[in-house]
């Protein structure tokens, strides 16, 4: 009914939208080219099981950045909701309540299922929680995101740092070093990890949220123009404090799949995931500055970057101490692209 | 000449915007530019002004051929412009902006705050200005920047002035006080482009006229012996006019509407703004608020509505106490807010069905948002409004100004709208969009709204208010209705 206006289509306008695309192929052909032993089926396997962690933290805080805001908080929100994990499962396994634990007639203790939804259900809860004070002190206080959850980040960083005392807790769910790390055969030699379906699943529901419901909507036009949005009736206080609370839950799903990744819980962990998920984001083509992006690119920016990350690991022709920096080297320029691509589409 | 345009053209990506217009400009002349909205006067303001560097055609100044790269290269030849959202830094001080960029360095190539100072004042007092020069910038009124701004680019020895609108925001006296400095730029042989809307205040300013329509030259008119009408009558190319424009004559105003008001507010304040201000509107009924910039009827239309806080105030809906109403409260009581500022009604980089389903998703949209839903009931309210083109899928923020305006009044379409409230609805629109966005206010005062229109535009009040309120320094001076009232009784409350 509507052809008189039809979707326009061409390169120009789509060249922003495209540009986290030819990054992500452009690595996988330059790592295929340049390295041996890159295009391999266990790579992607690699990849896969690597990004799920950024994949699950990057998601959340893409809503953030659609709305204009910031979380900084989100690494230490996924290292405290591990260590969470990590100390209640010990505590149930040691003094827990028949509820939440069981010994066995060979003496051996293990946790019931309710025992286990409670490890990792608790964590998850607090993530929203301070997701959800991050929001309200952010739209009460008036100042930046910014400020508000670098504050959080500390007494995440604290409080982890108190329930563990420094100890490392290896014991937890089983279904979490599970999905981490082992998966379905596919053929030979291709192993889908079980993260695949845990990170598809969550991302393709915000994906869902973002595009098809009004909150999702909101979150656009918020960060599209704060004012613009507040005087049509969005409440975007509370487009704030969800998306902050989102971000809080994905970021404490993330420390949990970080944990099972590694097999152990403790404070020394996620160290680079907070610049991670952010070049994740960005690199995916979503903007600092609100309104313009989505879900669709986050995946793309993840997979980029863990190839990236992963490749790097293959080239042999580089001192391996300046990886770092060869692979901020890599980022910059593809943001430099990004940026270029954009100011095309605008003029 | 001072100033000699050839056969200006100028296509954005293949859409002509100017197409062989010549100019001339005598050295002691101030030039009116007049047209309507994309007729091409800010291209070629941006072209004069080196904002712009990629035209054909060929531009002579002091008769040497120049071609600006951007605007410092136009301001190093002695052409200045100053716009309408004045680009001083308001955090900074007068003095630091008069020498922003050029500051005088003392010794050890420190900044000579005291010598600053004492030059920035002798600046000042060529154009009659007295001020303390160490003040921010920002805590001067908007009339004073300009003639700061002004200031700074006479002393840079710019012999070339293009104003952009200059007395949109002035009162009166102000207004005077800008004419009388431009006055003399003109004795002392500089020239000015004049470019405005007003086009009495193009006829009293102006020693001759340009007139653009649809990216060409008209005509070039000496206005002397012009009148309003002739000019109106050329910008539309023979088109009508519309009643609002032949506002000489007194208007007279309709009794008071009986009935219930659908608003009432009793002592309403805001500090800095109004104090103890009391109105009503009825269903059908047009409101106008009257009064010049920083009268305070501007915050009163943002109280009213919830954009911004009253510091105090009751309010009653339909007969019934109610607290003042949050931003989305107000919506979904069926207030509309038309905020003057369009930066803060839209969302310039989403597609404008998203501009027209943002205030009524629930309602008009449903549960699941799509876009097929979305264009399906964007596409006709677009159609309503008569935007142009009605592509729900084009950029807002691609829109002409009008267009926009149509925009953000077809988003309220979507819903009841019981109060309207118009902060500035035709500020910097051409007479046909004017026309047209006034048209659908009516439309809507007649499908039996309240209206609430905030103006420093006597004409537009005059012309679609039944009732005046003028308000100066946050009071109400004057109730006008039933009554014959024209533009100067109007100012003369204010």
């Amino acid at each position: 009914m509507f052809e008189q206006f039809p979707i326009r289509m061409n390169l120009r306008t789509h060249a922003r939208a495209l540009a986290p695309l030819a990054t992500l192929f452009a690595l996988v052909i330059f790592f295929s080219i340049f390295t041996s032993g890159f295009f391999d089926l266990y790579t992607l396997n690699s990849v896969l099981k690597q990004a799920s962690t950024r994949a699950l933290v990057a998601t959340g805080l893409t809503f953030v950045l659609l709305c204009c805001e910031i979380d900084l908080s989100v690494a230490l929100v996924a290292t405290l909701a591990g260590c969470q994990m990590g100390v209640l499962y010990k505590w149930m396994l040691d003094t827990g309540p028949a509820i939440l634990s069981v010994t066995g007639p060979d003496g051996s203790i293990t946790v019931t299922l309710v025992g286990a939804v409670l490890a990792l259900l608790l964590p998850v809860l607090t993530g929203v929680l301070i997701g959800v004070i991050n929001g309200l002190l952010t739209v009460w206080s008036r100042l930046p995101s910014f400020i508000i959850t670098l504050a959080m980040m500390e007494i995440a960083r604290g409080l982890a740092s108190y329930l563990t005392k420094g100890a490392q807790y290896p014991d937890m769910p089983g279904v979490l070093p599970a999905s981490a790390n082992e998966g379905i055969l596919i053929g030979a030699d291709f192993e889908l990890p079980y993260s695949v379906f845990v990170v598809g699943t969550i991302m393709l529901a915000a994906h869902f949220v973002l595009i098809y419901t009004r909150f999702g909507r909101y979150v656009y036009m918020t960060g599209g123009n704060r004012e613009a949005a507040r005087l049509a009736g969005v409440r975007t206080g509370f487009v704030v404090v969800g998306c902050l609370a989102i971000c809080g839950m994905t970021a404490s799903l993330g420390g949990l799949m970080n944990a099972g990744w590694i097999n152990s819980a403790g404070i020394n962990q996620n160290l680079n995931l907070l610049l991670e998920a952010i070049a994740c984001v960005v690199l995916g083509g979503t903007s600092l500055f609100g309104g313009e992006g989505g879900i669709k690119n986050t995946l793309i920016g993840v997979l980029a970057f863990t190839v990236l990350d992963v490749g790097l690991g293959y080239v042999t022709w580089v001192d391996e101490f300046l990886r770092r920096s060869v692979m901020g080297l890599v980022l910059l320029s593809a943001l430099l692209l990004n940026g270029q691509l954009a100011k095309i589409r605008q003029n | 000449m001072l100033l000699t345009c050839e056969n200006i053209s100028k296509s954005y990506s293949g859409i002509e915007a100017l197409r062989d217009v010549s100019l001339e400009l005598r050295a002691g002349e101030i030039h009116g530019l007049v047209g309507a909205n994309g007729a091409g006067k800010s291209t070629l303001m941006k072209i004069l002004s080196g904002a712009l560097s990629d035209f054909e055609g060929r531009i002579t100044f002091q008769g040497k051929p120049i071609r600006m790269g951007n605007p410092h290269e136009a301001l190093a030849h002695g052409i200045a412009m100053v716009y309408q959202e004045l680009s001083g830094v308001g955090k900074l001080s007068v003095a630091e902006n008069l020498f922003l960029g050029r500051q005088l360095r003392g010794k050890f190539g420190l900044i000579d705050w005291k010598e600053m100072n004492r030059q920035a004042r002798s600046i000042l007092e060529t154009v009659n200005l007295e001020l303390e020069v160490t003040r921010p910038l920002g805590s001067f009124p908007l009339s004073t920047r300009q003639l700061v701004e002004i200031a700074r680019c006479l002393h840079a020895g710019s012999r070339l002035f293009i104003l952009d609108e200059p007395t949109s925001a002035l009162s009166p006296p102000e207004k005077e006080r800008l004419f009388q400095l431009l006055r003399r730029l003109k004795e002392e042989g500089r020239g000015i482009v004049f470019v405005s809307h007003f086009i009495e205040e193009i006829l009293e300013a102006c020693d001759r006229v340009t007139i653009l329509v649809d990216g060409r030259l008209r005509s070039t008119l000496p206005t002397a012996g012009l009148d309003k009408h002739g000019v109106i009558h050329e910008m539309l190319d023979g088109k009508d006019l519309g009643a609002e424009e032949a506002m000489e004559e007194a208007l007279s105003l309709p009794p008071k509407a009986a009935g219930e008001p659908l608003v009432k507010l009793d002592s309403f304040s805001l500090k800095g703004a109004f104090q103890d201000i009391g109105l009503e509107v009825r269903p059908g009924e047009a409101l106008g608020l009257y009064g010049f910039v920083g009268a305070g009827h501007q915050e009163l239309a943002h109280c009213v509505c919830g954009s911004m806080d009253a510091d105090a105030g009751e309010m009653w809906w339909k007969g019934q106490a109610i607290p003042l109403p949050t931003p989305s409260k107000a919506v979904e009581m069926g207030m509309a807010f038309v905020p003057a500022e369009r930066a803060t009604a839209l969302v310039s980089k989403a597609e404008n069905y998203k501009n027209i389903t943002l205030a009524h998703l629930d309602t008009a949209v449903g549960r699941w948002v799509t876009p097929s839903k979305e264009i399906a009931v964007a596409a006709p309210c677009l159609e309503k409004v008569g935007c142009n083109p009605p592509d729900p899928r084009v950029q807002t923020g691609e829109l002409s100004g009008g267009n926009q305006q149509k925009v953000v009044l077809g988003k309220w379409l979507l819903g009841e709208v019981q109060l309207l409230v118009l902060e500035e609805p035709t500020r910097g629109m051409d007479v046909g969009a004017k026309k047209e966005v006034m048209e659908l206010v009516r439309d809507m005062k007649e499908k039996g709204a309240a209206v609430l229109i905030t103006s420093c535009e006597p004409e537009l009040l005059l012309a679609h208010a039944d009732r005046i309120l003028v308000m100066r320094q946050g009071k109400i001076t004057k109730e006008l209705f039933d009554c014959s009232v024209d533009k100067a009784e109007l100012m003369r409350h204010a």
